[in-house]
């Protein structure tokens, strides 16, 4: 019963960080970009829920509308600040090798995150969305939270969606042309600018879903919670095979199920070094697989 | 512009309307968090202080000398710490006043430590904020964490609790030196069986399914739940408590002070913890509701948290050692701050001894949260003070 | 070599060395407290980022943990030389002749080096099987695992909390001198076979292994000279702050060094110590403007929490303009000097994908 629990912990905890590193991988694919900005696109769409403001109580504002509205305009909001983020800072840098890349999406992610500290102050914004979600599911002894529940079917759904998109439109079609290569795609007639874009878009969508379930789970914002998001993210991205959407979402999955596995199950002593357990595992799960869980034929190296 | 320099340019200006212009000024200097993360909370503490300061210098200032303060942002960074430190001592503080935190207080501490100077941190309640970990001339003007969590064990153990469960935050000192007091406390007053089980994790998990899971499959639900810890990931583990349907009472510490987070569980019922004092208007002490009065009235707003009142302790403590020592220079000040015994500050009781530089009880005041609304319970002061052992466990 | 083609090849780190004895003599001459305070700091951290280089700008391969070797570097140094009672108070878990033992900090530098340099050759041996990104991921899994690990050893290094007490060493000469040597030892590796041979393999590493290049011992020499100049810098810092905390050597230490390695440039000696000067100049100008200067009478400061902001619109204005960094991934040349000689520039002039 115990262990039952226990792997619906894991599993709930596995789909957020499966749409994290979606939304990271998804980049990555096309443009070799890790993009650290992600967990601050993430608590920026927390924070548009709420009346920017640094006073200690917070007042909702995109937070109190109905939901569909909520979602919708949440989701828009942080899809601009992804295309935003995308046209100012990532595109006159496309060319650029991956550690510039990398250290240009640090350097947007902590502009993002002074910006957001210098108008609603350190002091952490709390609100309550949805309070109906939170309520537990008691199914033969097992605690289902119904938020659970939504985020997995939604992680899902997104999935199938993703996967009918990439596979069946054009727009898709061209995606996976680009994550497998870029150059020659470009040659082949595919339009790099809306090719990334859509990709920042689609990532900005993934972030704004991640926000709001992080916010009716917990409750408070505050201006570094995209950080711890998005660190698992990028790990669960590598181990679970870069280029491959598939392998962000195994990725993530593993990651959250052996972090709650490991917290369930590691004497008390231990259990602090919770952390440090989870990324031994990563290098395991490196060295018996480099590339990753799923292989991408075409990220191979040709000699 | 930081908030308060409008207010303190008038406090300035109010400074000089006072007598004894021509005599040496006293210099207090602040190195604290103007800016980064720790500036939300140590701003109300240094708009206190420079209240105490104004009121000082209001009936004549100190030794007939009027007081100056200097400032200089940490900016949350323990490098610019130190910087702040050297300084304020450089600017000829005798007295330095840094962070509400041993870890971005002490760089600055340390530095006036060096110069020699007095250096006192607004609220950190870590034992090494003091002779053993800064030196001989560095204080803590409020108490150990370890002794908070024995308070709270002696009240929790009054309320006729039997059973309880600790769940540790294990991301900051704070809160480990108080669940370290508390278990502590707890197991000797209730029995070793008492304390049903231990639990932690770390303030920014996204879920604490697997705890919450933990205490569900206990044999029996605790009475009351210890939450050593605090926001975002305090009220975001009660949230998150409630919703899985977990009724006992949850006990924590003044780190969860405040309503500003309560918006995040609405209609939180069962919520203890302690504070200084009550900001919610229903303050048993007359003294200290004058206090936070005077604040809301000079300042035009309230404070988030009771923790500001430490600031106008300090200033006014360090005031009575100065007119005691008749002099500003730290060693004599040290020495005279050094014989506190039981000394009332603003009704609080100070003690210090050559070797113990932070309170070892302090009146704390128990609050609780019931239907969403903060409610002032009562006053209760520990009976017994924490041994050296846990004081300094390492 | 001779000392006519040592000469030579010396300009990438006589250059940068020349630069940073010229910003501490000005700091010494004509600048405040505050202001030689900064310049320490700036040298500080160009021992770290020299350090960082020394693995990433020859190996190609990017990494997130070399913080953890100044972790282990900063509390080496504690343990060998803080006063006794202070250990004997707060570190019961130490072995007992430290609790009767410490030394100068001199000498304590080199242990603490050597003992992150053995730290790195054994995690080395496991990560850097690894290549490209999963490399990178596991220097990322260092990180954690040395701040978990650090964090919870509370007999030992006193957990989350600040250990406070380092006796002072580190002021402008000795920073200066630690500085100038680690350039010098960067040099010195990377003009060495060793150092030519692991950049072969940076710019193709097939090409590189089919010639006989031994990748992952020459990468793992690399790793442990880097670990040990790192930790050096852990140390200076310790005895600098004179307290140190592991919260201190995480995330935003670990990227601010890499963003001042790229921005400098990062295949490049000279980049690195280059991107150090600029980016640590720029946030003193910005810290300054925070704290307010006098303008012909009007006193303009900017708003608190300012100076973060704009230290990153500007970093990313460079990397935009120059996208392999300020130098171009280019050492700096003796100017008005014919060498003749190879330098130490990789032959395509621009360094492939790091």
């Amino acid at each position: 019963m115990y262990a039952v629990q226990i792997a619906v912990d894991a599993i709930s905890l596995g789909s957020l960080y499966a749409l994290v590193a979606l939304g990271i991988g998804l980049i990555f694919g096309i443009m070799r970009l890790i993009n650290f900005a992600h967990g601050d696109f993430i608590a920026l769409g927390a924070y548009a829920l709420i009346v920017p403001s640094a006073s200690a109580t917070t007042t909702l504002f995109v937070g109190s509308w109905p939901w569909p509205l909520m979602v919708a305009t949440v989701i828009l909001f942080v899809m601009l600040v992804a295309l935003v983020t995308e046209r100012a800072a990532f595109r006159p840098m496309r060319h650029a090798r991956p550690a510039t890349l990398l250290i240009g999406s640090f350097a947007v992610s902590f502009f993002l995150q002074h910006v957001v500290l210098s108008v609603y102050s350190s002091r952490p914004k709390a609100l309550s969305i949805a309070p109906g979600l939170s309520e537990p599911l008691i199914v033969g002894g097992i605690r289902i939270l119904k938020l659970d529940l939504v985020v997995i079917a939604v992680t899902i759904s997104l999935l199938i969606v993703l996967a009918v998109f990439l596979k069946r439109t054009s727009y898709g079609i061209w995606m996976r042309a680009a994550a497998e290569d870029f150059r020659m795609a470009r040659v082949l007639g595919v339009r790099a600018n809306t090719v990334i874009a859509i990709a920042f878009a689609i990532s900005g969508l993934l972030a704004a879903i991640v926000s709001i379930f992080v916010v009716i789970k917990g409750g408070l914002l505050s201006y570094r919670m995209g950080v711890p998001l998005v660190l698992m993210g990028f790990v669960a991205t590598v181990i679970g095979g870069m280029g491959s959407l598939v392998g962000a979402v195994i990725g993530g999955y593993t990651v959250g199920m052996v972090s709650v596995a490991l917290q369930a199950v590691l004497p008390t002593g231990l259990r602090d070094g919770r952390d440090a357990f989870v990324f031994i595992a990563v290098i395991l799960i490196l060295l018996w697989r480099p590339g990753g869980i799923v292989q991408v034929a075409a990220l191979k190296e040709r000699v | 512009m930081p908030k308060f320099l409008v207010p303190t340019a008038a406090l300035a200006a109010g400074m000089f309307v006072g007598p004894a212009l021509a005599e040496e000024p006293i210099i207090i200097g602040f190195a604290t968090a103007q800016s980064g993360w720790m500036a939300a909370y140590d701003e109300q503490p240094v708009l206190a202080a420079q209240l105490a300061i104004a009121d000082i210098n209001a009936k004549g200032g100190l030794l007939g000398r009027p007081i100056e303060f200097v400032m200089a942002d940490t900016k949350t960074d323990r490098a610019q710490g130190a910087k702040a430190g050297k300084e304020v001592v450089d600017k000829g503080a005798s007295l330095v006043v840094v962070s509400c935190d041993y870890d971005m207080g002490s760089p600055a501490a340390f530095a006036a430590e060096q110069a020699g100077v007095i250096s006192i941190s607004l609220c950190a309640n870590d034992p090494k904020m003091g002779v053993q970990g800064v030196g001989p001339h560095s204080f803590s003007w409020s108490f150990a964490a370890q002794s908070g969590g024995y308070a709270l064990a002696e009240w929790a153990h009054q309320q006729g609790w039997k059973t309880a469960y600790s769940l540790l935050d294990t991301t900051i000192e704070f809160d480990k030196s108080t669940c370290a007091g508390f278990n502590s406390r707890w197991k000797e007053l209730a029995g070793e069986a008492a304390l049903i089980g231990e639990d932690t994790w770390k303030n920014d998990d996204p879920s604490i399914s697997a705890q919450i899971t933990r205490i569900q499959s206990l044999p029996e639900a605790p009475d009351v739940i210890m939450l050593c810890t605090y926001n975002p990931g305090g009220a975001s583990a009660i949230k998150q408590l409630r919703a899985a349907g977990i009724e006992s009472a949850l006990l924590s510490s003044q780190a969860m002070d405040g309503d500003y987070w309560l918006q995040a569980v609405p209609d939180l019922s069962g919520f203890y913890y302690n504070g200084y004092m009550s900001i919610f208007g229903d303050e048993p002490d007359a003294e200290r509701q004058a206090l936070l009065d005077r604040y809301v009235a000079t300042y035009d707003k309230a404070p988030t948290t009771s923790n500001f009142i430490t600031g106008y302790a300090l200033i006014d403590g360090y005031a009575k050692a100065v007119e005691r020592a008749g002099t500003d220079d730290p060693d004599a000040v040290l020495a005279e701050l050094n014989k506190f015994k039981d000394e009332s500050v603003i009704g609080i009781p100070f003690t210090f001894t050559p070797e113990m530089h932070i309170q070892l009880k302090w009146p704390l005041l128990m609050l609780k949260v019931e239907n969403g609304k903060h409610e002032a319970i009562e006053y209760i002061t520990s009976t017994a003070e924490p041994p050296m052992g846990l004081l300094f466990p390492n | 070599m001779t000392i006519r083609r040592y000469l030579d090849v010396s300009a990438p780190a006589a250059m940068p060395a020349l630069l940073i004895v010229g910003i501490a003599l000005a700091a010494h001459l004509f600048g405040s407290n505050l202001l030689q305070h900064s310049v320490i700091e700036m040298l500080i951290m160009v021992v770290l980022v020299v350090g960082t280089y020394v693995f990433v700008g020859n190996s190609g391969i990017l990494s997130f943990g070399h913080v953890s070797f100044m972790a282990i570097g900063a509390y080496a140094t504690a343990w060998l030389t803080l006063p006794l009672f202070l250990k004997k108070l707060n570190m019961p878990g130490l072995p007992t002749f430290l609790h009767e033992w410490s030394i100068p900090v001199t000498p304590a530098a080199f242990l603490s080096g050597l003992l992150a340099a053995l730290v790195g050759l054994v995690v080395g041996i496991p990560i850097l099987r690894l290549s490209g990104i999963g490399a990178s991921i596991a220097t990322l899994s260092l990180l954690v695992i040395v701040t978990v690990g650090y964090s919870n050893w509370d007999s030992v290094t006193l957990g989350t909390s600040s250990i406070v007490g380092l006796p002072p060493y580190t002021d402008l000469w000795v920073a200066l001198i630690w500085a100038v040597s680690g350039i010098v030892a960067a040099h010195a590796y990377q003009i060495s076979r060793h150092g030519l041979l692991l950049r072969a393999s940076r710019d193709d590493e097939v090409a590189a292994q089919a010639i006989g290049v031994d990748v992952f011992r020459e990468r793992l020499i690399a790793w442990t000279v880097s670990a040990f100049i790192v930790a050096i810098a852990g140390v200076l810092y310790a005895h600098f702050l004179g307290t140190i905390s592991i919260d201190a050597f995480y995330l935003n230490l670990t990227f601010i060094s890499l963003a001042m390695l790229v921005v400098g440039g990062v295949s490049s000696l000279t980049g690195a110590v280059l991107g150090v000067v600029i980016i640590s100049l720029l946030i003193e100008v910005l810290r300054e403007l925070e704290r307010g200067i006098d303008v012909g009478g009007l006193n303009i400061a900017l708003p608190p929490g300012s100076q973060e902001i704009a230290i990153a619109v500007t970093m990313l204005l460079i990397l935009i303009m120059r996208p392999d960094g300020l130098t171009r991934n280019r050492e700096a040349r003796w100017p008005f000097w014919e060498t003749g000689a190879p330098d130490s520039r990789d032959f395509k002039g621009q360094g492939r994908e790091t």
